[in-house]
């Protein structure tokens, strides 16, 4: 029978440190892709995963077992990405190597193509306000519901709509701008 | 119903929770004005790329990795007990001849040292127990022959600044052995 998130919090909280190897095991993914589509820079996001579960072992202790074990992880990755961003938003956000997206049946120029639009959009993202930025992330990237997002965020329903409504209508804005540029 | 009513199914369908005679109605609507046709066309191209976009997954030994640095972070959480284990014990040996000489000499200064104390110590509480144990001494010492404590007052009396500068350099030294201690282990453990 698998055991629950609840006793493994427990078993790591009563001194069995092996028992988080479980719970790294279990949310390693969705943690990593958290901070894969929060951070431009894709060489740190290592880093700053295991940093996520070096804060989650340590806040184990405060953790509420109202929330699922998911949602209070995410959390604590978009806290740290979020702090990680701001300490270092005066550094300029390097220039990506475009070509991790390929697959191997598109010819060049429609795997260009592809590839200058996916780093527009990331860019555009990137340059979105945070409130905007994070429930974008969360709910078209990460995949997460509305339900989780609300809690995630510690913001009403009502604000997290608002906010991926206004968000997508800022996107498109951003890229429309873009293309208008490309044509001119 | 006007373009920002049909926004707002639009917002319903990329939110995949429109039912399908309110997307009918959408699409009606999309067929008559072409700017909510095209605001469309451009937001299902955006966030279907993002959707679509690659899957991160993390290294192998990404496990053992974290856990590696947990480990290190219990070795550094017990080393610090550790310094304080020994280190208390030790700074409190070192002060207390001082202390009981000043508490002997009527000084004041005695309530400041062990005030300075609590700034110093990285518990609380620290103090009291310091507090404690001077009073149990002093009543032993109480019984001691009391010439020999005439003696020890007129000593320190006259000599009161000297002894209030070893002490302070022995507090001194102390700390700064055990955060010397503290950060070598620490070192050690990276």
């Amino acid at each position: 029978m698998e055991v629950s998130d609840l006793e493994l919090v427990q078993q790591c909280l009563s001194g069995d440190s092996d028992a988080f190897s479980e719970i790294v095991a279990r949310y390693k993914k969705l943690i990593y892709s958290v901070v894969y589509n929060m951070m431009p820079d894709k060489q740190e996001v290592n880093d700053i995963a295991q940093e996520v579960f070096i804060r989650i072992y340590k806040s184990l202790g405060r953790y509420n077992p109202e929330y699922k074990f998911s949602t209070w992880s995410v959390r604590i990755a978009t806290n740290l990405c979020l702090d990680m961003l701001r300490k270092k938003k005066i550094n300029s956000v390097p220039i990506e190597e475009i070509g991790d997206t390929s697959s191997s049946t598109d010819t060049p120029e429609a795997n260009y193509i592809k590839n200058e639009r996916s780093r527009q959009i990331r860019k555009a993202i990137e340059e979105l306000p945070e409130k905007y930025r994070v429930p974008i992330i969360l709910f078209h990237q990460n995949g997460l519901s509305y339900e989780e997002i609300t809690k995630v965020l510690n913001e009403p329903m009502t604000i997290v709509k608002n906010r991926l409504y206004r968000a997508r209508l800022m996107l498109r804005e951003k890229l429309s701008s873009i293309r208008e540029e490309e044509v001119l | 119903m006007n373009c920002d009513a049909y926004r707002d199914l639009m917002m319903m369908h990329f939110d995949g929770n429109i039912n399908d005679v309110d997307f009918a109605r959408l699409k009606q609507h999309m067929n008559a004005c072409a700017s909510c046709k095209s605001e469309f066309m451009q937001l299902e191209s955006i966030l279907n790329s993002l959707e679509e976009g690659e899957i991160a997954e993390p290294p192998s030994d990404f496990e053992s990795q974290v856990m590696t640095r947990i480990k290190t972070l219990e070795q550094n959480k017990n080393r610090n007990i550790e310094a304080l284990i020994y280190g208390i014990p030790i700074l409190i040996i070192i002060s207390l001849p001082a202390i009981l000489l000043f508490r002997f000499s009527g000084s004041r200064i005695l309530d400041m040292a062990i005030n300075a104390f609590e700034y110093l110590l990285p518990y609380p509480g620290a103090s009291d127990v310091i507090n404690k144990i001077v009073a149990l001494l002093s009543i032993l010492a109480s019984r001691m022959e009391k010439t020999m404590i005439q003696l020890g007052m007129g000593f320190i009396k006259a000599n009161q600044e000297i002894i209030i500068g070893l002490i302070a350099v022995l507090f001194v030294v102390e700390w700064m052995f055990v955060a010397l201690v503290k950060r070598s282990w620490r070192r050690a453990a990276e």
